[in-house]
């Protein structure tokens, strides 16, 4: 009998005389019986509504409603800063809040790109940091961060589009044991769950019910969690998609460079005073439906939307404006602004950059997570 | 990370030794580790009529005191709902034993003992089999011709000795407990004839038995009322069998519930490696360290200790020194050295309460630094795992509580495998 036989043998007679207990006491009390797991399935999917992200230069700060009295709160440090982040998501973990956010894009050239993921905890030590490096020479930066889910809780991956190599893929069950992932060329195949034929100039990426869509070639290509092409679904558009969002009823939303979005295949025409467009959404407006939209900072400043029967108006005219979303989940309609000196929720101004220390950032967008 | 609510259930002696224990000025680190995670402690109070009576209660001033001058707050709840949402619980309650049922359990772990030959258990053949049964049911039949006179007296002890604010049961819940521990002593004690269990499980688990089946009915409750539990790190004797009877009440617990078994592995190794030097140096494998793990359950002869070859050495090596030794006697070697400290203490002669507050601190800390952290694991791979009992499948649907390496995540035991 070998060392390892031996060890068995004596894991086996204790294991042995404790399942024999057991099988006697259950026939005393059925409530004295062996235990059944249950499997944790359950997907659990919080409205993050009450969780905004507000970006600056090279931060990004967590903005989050007290569940004490309602009010809002910025936390003092930022959950991301130090890089040039070009685009986040927001999800939830076996009841844990997460942020990622995608980084990269600099207008000088960098060896590396990838994406920083850290729990919401509200103060530095009980944050986890997490971060994928990808080390690959590209001066290019992720578009578009997500996150694809599976049975389990913890069944989670983050996925990133970048314009030179494609849809980028990692469960975070690889993160578990270790803070960082580095991918460098010769395992960049095995995350890789679609790969860019061509250079893109952006690589613009929505996940939203566990689906990814993704900008590329002139066309918003739906992909399966496998990363084949749905080619049955693939909307085209007349230039570079720069932002894509997709409704709850599943209609897609295409930004491109010359002001148009697309809903579908049916066309909006956002006005020439955008040069392209950052953000766009459907919502009511006046108690009519109709696709918000917005341009880049430096032409719009101004929030429009398009009514159904194609009518246009401007909804935001303050210049101060910077970003918004709309919240289009079925249990709440809210809407939010960035203005240069704050936000606005829901119609009530909250002045967190002018009360903070932060009224010399320049916060330029807001994300709000819950794909 | 903010810190934390530590409940607890009991205030006897283990909870007093593990105030101690922190306070003792000799390991900061350890005090620094429970303060950084825990800033409330909240005691159950399940056994009296109010909360004054609980704080003037034996043990509970002391350990009060210990606790303040920890600058850890304390406070005290009757109600179980809000008691269990504190973030990490520690079942170190212990039952009372009635006096007749005590020595009934006395009487038939001296029938059972087992002999030793050296540090190996000796079988017993088939004659001394035979005696031990047949004393066993002799001494089981006597206590049952006298049942209702024990009850009597156990019931007459227990409520003319009962301290001042205890609540007292009512005769009908009383005997309603008093005959499950009987009937659960008699299934403990034929077992043991047949499959050697251990202290533990025969003198202790059977008057905790009503206690677990009715907090798992109130742990139910709270998971129907879709409210999240607590990490709970169970002590209650043996630990990893109450730790199945409460599971097999409330399954929802599991992948919170950690059987608290402690065990120096620490110092094992370094015995274990210093008795084998000259053989290692003999076969020219000096740098070969083995390692020890634990699986089986936490209670004598019922624990596995598990060597394998550690600093990536290769199996060959690990093979070829065995190869040398005989590895029967290594193995009890070790075995007598993982029960030394329970040994010691029965004898009187040995302190078991540092080892129970080491375990019992590690499993506090590191689960309570894994809360919320849903993608890490405590202690961090770079560190020894802790050796507790958690639950582990047997077949396709059922499992039980048994001893391994695990960490925590997020609140939940994160188990390892375990290196054979």
């Amino acid at each position: 009998m070998n060392v390892s036989e031996f060890m068995q043998e004596e894991i086996m007679k204790a294991k042995t005389s404790v399942i024999t207990l057991i099988n006697e006491l259950s026939k005393f009390n059925s409530g004295m019986a062996f235990p059944v797991k249950s499997e944790k399935k359950v997907r659990v999917d919080l409205d993050l509504w009450n969780d905004l992200f507000i970006s600056s230069d090279k931060s990004i700060y967590h903005v989050y409603q007290d569940v004490k009295d309602s009010s809002w709160k910025l936390r003092e440090e930022p959950l991301f800063s130090g890089r040039n982040y070009s685009c986040m998501t927001s999800f939830v973990v076996d009841g844990v809040k997460y942020a990622a956010a995608g980084y990269g894009k600099s207008r000088y050239r960098s060896a590396d790109f990838g994406i920083d993921i850290t729990n919401l905890a509200d103060d530095e030590n009980g944050r986890e940091r997490k971060y994928v490096n990808v080390n690959l020479n590209s001066n290019r930066g992720f578009d578009g961060v997500g996150v694809l889910r599976g049975d389990d809780v913890y069944d989670v991956s983050i996925v990133g589009s970048h314009p030179d190599i494609g849809v980028v893929k990692v469960p975070l069950e690889e993160l578990v044991e270790k803070d960082s992932l580095t991918i460098d060329s010769t395992d960049l195949r095995k995350y890789t769950l679609y790969e860019n034929q061509n250079k893109q100039q952006h690589a613009p990426l929505k996940v939203h019910k566990n689906k990814l869509y993704l900008g590329q070639d002139r066309k918003v290509k739906v992909l399966t969690l496998n990363g084949e092409v749905d080619s049955e679904v693939e909307i085209p558009a007349p230039g570079n998609i720069k932002v894509i969002e997709v409704d709850n009823d599943g209609n897609v939303f295409s930004g491109i460079d010359n002001g148009m979005i697309y809903r579908n295949r049916e066309e909006f025409y956002a006005g020439k005073e955008f040069r392209s467009i950052t953000k766009m959404c459907r919502g009511k407006f006046e108690g009519r439906e109709g696709v918000f939209f917005m341009g880049e900072l430096e032409h719009g400043g101004i929030g429009s939307v398009m009514f159904k029967d194609k009518e246009q108006k401007k909804a935001y005219s303050d210049k101060g404006l910077v970003d918004f979303w709309y919240n289009n989940s079925t249990h709440k309609k809210n809407i939010v602004l960035l203005t240069k000196s704050g936000l606005i929720i829901d119609n009530q101004i909250v002045n967190l950059l002018e009360d903070s220390n932060k009224s010399n950032l320049k916060f330029r967008q807001i994300y709000v997570g819950g794909n | 990370m903010g810190r934390k609510t530590l409940g607890i259930f009991g205030k006897g002696r283990l909870i007093d030794k593990f105030c101690d224990y922190l306070a003792d000025s000799h390991l900061p680190p350890e005090s620094e580790a429970f303060l950084s995670c825990v800033d409330e402690v909240c005691f159950y109070n399940y056994g009296y009529k109010n909360e004054e009576t609980f704080r003037k209660s034996k043990y509970f001033p002391k350990i009060y005191q210990k606790f303040k001058s920890l600058n850890v707050d304390v406070s005290v709840e009757p109600d179980f709902e809000t008691f269990m949402a504190s973030e990490v619980v520690v079942d170190a309650s212990m039952p009372s034993i009635p006096p007749t049922l005590d020595k009934l359990a006395d009487n038939l772990f001296r029938i059972h003992q087992p002999k030793y030959e050296g540090r190996r258990m000796h079988p017993w053949n088939k004659e001394e089999f035979d005696l031990i049964k047949k004393e066993s049911a002799r001494v089981l039949n006597d206590f049952w011709s006298k049942k209702e006179k024990n009850y009597g007296v156990d019931y007459r002890s227990y409520s003319s000795g009962a301290s001042e604010g205890r609540v007292i049961f009512s005769p009908e819940d009383y005997n309603r407990d008093w005959n499950q521990s009987l009937e659960t002593l008699r299934i403990v004690a034929g077992i043991d004839i047949n499959y050697h269990l251990g202290l533990r499980c025969l003198k202790l688990l059977p008057f905790a038995v009503p206690m677990l089946l009715k907090r798992g009915e109130q742990i139910k409750k709270i998971v129907e009322q879709g409210k999240p539990l607590p990490v709970y790190l169970n002590l209650v004797n043996e630990p990893c069998v109450s730790s199945t009877l409460l599971a097999a009440v409330c399954p929802e617990i599991i992948p919170k519930l950690v059987a608290v078994a402690s065990c120096d592995l620490d110092r094992i190794e370094t015995v274990l490696n210093q008795k084998y030097n000259d053989i290692k140096s003999k076969e020219g494998l000096d740098k070969i360290q083995l390692a020890v793990s634990m699986t089986g359950f936490h209670d004598n002869d019922l624990n596995v200790p598990i060597i394998y070859p550690e600093m990536k050495v290769d199996e060959a090596s690990f093979v070829k020194l065995f190869s040398k030794l005989d590895f029967a006697t290594v193995y009890h070697f070790l075995i007598g050295e993982v029960n030394r400290n329970v040994i010691n203490y029965v004898k009187g002669i040995g302190d078991i309460n540092t080892e129970v507050s080491r375990s019992l601190l590690s499993a506090v800390v590191n689960s309570c630094k894994s809360i919320d952290k849903a993608y890490s694991v405590y202690p961090s791979i770079n560190n020894r795992p802790l050796y507790n009992g958690y639950f582990q499948q047997i077949n396709e649907k059922q499992g039980l509580f048994m001893i391994g390496p695990h960490r925590f995540r997020n609140g939940n035991v994160f188990p390892l495998v375990v290196r054979i």
